[in-house]
């Protein structure tokens, strides 16, 4: 378990810095012709979502979804009463919290995007793919670039 | 051994079913089912194990400092360094392609081993492997009673380390210092302090106590890979007259629903019991899934096992299992509380084992 402080100090690691990198990220979709990008998270393999957001799980497990357009949401398998933690720990510009993140972020944000190719960071995504290749109206996922 | 007893276990219920071989997944958060075949509690990176009917266990693990501590720790395996195990395991699965294989927990099976076009088919054995997760054995229920004690010893550190002005995070440190001193490897660990605001708990923050201050945690320290939780509230200085109100509130909730617990009974009648409780007081709100999440789960090699205690789960408590009872919730007066105790459902009621007090502890401002 992930026990201890967890805090987001924006003197240290300033709102811009993550903003640049998801600007860094959104270029490379581009160059690749990818129209949203999904990263999973637990609390052993938090390091890319915590790149882009600062997000650290110390529990259960979430996805990003970077879209070419806005900025990214955080789909959370955390109960809604620890909401206000997670956006004052995270620099996301949505945070949604769902038990099931592979339906959840399909339906609220890859589906409304009519998103045509996501690749899904991590390799090893293991089950969540498939909800979310079937619930997503994606026409096609490739393993992360 | 235990290790030993419960791999006979998994295998006589793998024979029972047909079953040639169980594939187990686990990592440094949901590791119960690979601890429970392997007597391996992962702590970096995947391990998949494969569970043969003749009782064999080969470990694959993708760590060389894990393989190494797996040497170190478990007896009776065989232990692989792979890369990448679901290929590692894929090959060893391939020689048994036309036995009957199955996975758990399933939905952690990694993707590749579970697609079409393999060799091997898995079906799905988590069904098969959380029974046994669910009842204890003797001997695991020695170890969670054990877990228990150092729950109950670990909250008396905790509100000795409760002062005005400490920061929360500080806390957590003598607590977890408490822990590690006493050969605990581990401890699930949230918290919150304050008033009105405070909606749950959370991994500890900067924030500092201050007088008034209720100051809620769950503790859940393992032995031997088991997990007791307790969960209680204190106030800084002395409580007022509202959040003494309401700690009743919670109190006849928790021992309402502990009284639910005996086999036969399932986790929804329990959490009815605790919810009416609140809906008798006008709280039906705050049972809900927007202030709360259950209202007790099972505990023994993870955290927060099955069964979840909520409304609408139809699991029957039967004697041998281990849940905590903690009706948990916001209360709109004075702010979020917690309340809970560790019981094992014995063939007449509930045994408990937390011992700590039911109180609304105070300490000095």
């Amino acid at each position: 378990m992930r026990r201890g402080l967890i805090a987001w100090s924006r003197a240290e690691l300033p709102e811009a810095v993550f903003d640049r990198r998801v600007e860094r990220a959104r270029a490379a979709m581009a160059a690749a012709n990818l129209d949203a990008l999904v990263l999973y998270t637990n609390n052993t393999r938090p390091a890319g979502v915590s790149w882009f957001t600062g997000f650290v799980p110390y529990w259960s497990e979430g996805l990003l979804v970077l879209l070419r357009a806005g900025g990214p949401q955080l789909v959370v398998a955390l109960s809604k009463r620890v909401q206000d933690w997670l956006e004052r720990t995270s620099h996301a510009a949505g945070v949604t919290c769902a038990p099931r993140v592979g339906s959840e972020a399909a339906t609220a944000a890859l589906s409304s995007s009519n998103c045509a190719r996501a690749p899904i960071r991590p390799r090893l995504l293991w089950r969540r793919r498939r909800r979310l290749s079937r619930t997503a109206r994606c026409r096609k996922y490739r393993r992360g670039i | 051994m235990l290790a030993e007893e419960r791999r006979r276990r998994l295998v006589g219920a793998m024979v029972e079913a047909g079953l040639e071989a169980m594939v187990v997944y686990g990592n440094a958060w949901q590791g119960d089912y690979l601890r429970y075949v392997s007597d391996f509690g992962i702590l970096e990176g995947h391990g998949l194990a494969v569970v043969t009917a003749d009782g064999a266990c080969r470990l694959f693990l993708d760590s060389v400092v894990e393989v190494e501590r797996a040497e170190g720790e478990t007896a009776g395996l065989d232990i692989r360094l792979a890369r990448d195990v679901a290929s590692a395991v894929g090959g060893d699965l391939d020689r048994m392609a036309n036995h009957r294989l199955a996975a758990a927990p399933r939905r952690f099976m990694p993707h590749w081993l579970t697609e079409a076009g393999r060799s091997f088919a898995l079906e799905d054995g988590t069904a098969l492997v959380d029974k046994l997760l669910l009842h204890k054995l003797p001997g695991e229920i020695a170890d969670i009673r054990r877990a228990a004690q150092l729950a109950d010893d670990g909250y008396g550190v905790f509100r000795a380390a409760a002062v005005t002005g400490r920061r929360q995070y500080e806390l957590v440190a003598d607590v977890e210092a408490f822990f590690r001193a006493k050969g605990c490897p581990d401890n699930f660990m949230i918290m919150g302090s304050g008033g009105v605001d405070v909606r749950g708990m959370a991994p500890p923050s900067p924030r500092r106590l201050a007088p008034g201050d209720l100051v809620t945690t769950e503790l859940t320290p393992a032995v031997d890979g088991y997990y007791a939780q307790i969960c209680r509230t204190l106030v800084v200085g002395r409580a007022n007259d509202a959040q003494k109100r309401a700690f009743g509130v919670y109190l006849e909730a928790m021992e309402v629903g502990i009284a639910a617990v005996r086999p036969g009974v399932t986790a929804a009648d329990v959490a009815r019991a605790e919810n009416d409780v609140f809906r008798r007081y006008g709280l039906g709100d705050y049972v809900t899934n927007k202030y709360t999440r259950v209202r007790g789960h099972g505990l023994g090699m993870f955290v927060d096992s099955k069964p979840h205690i909520l409304e609408d789960v139809d699991v029957v408590l039967e004697a041998g299992m281990v849940i905590v009872v903690h009706p948990n919730t916001y209360h709109p007066e004075v702010g979020y509380m917690v309340l809970g105790d560790a019981v094992v459902v014995t063939a007449t009621g509930a045994d408990v084992l937390t011992r700590t007090p039911r109180e609304l502890f105070e300490v000095p401002a």
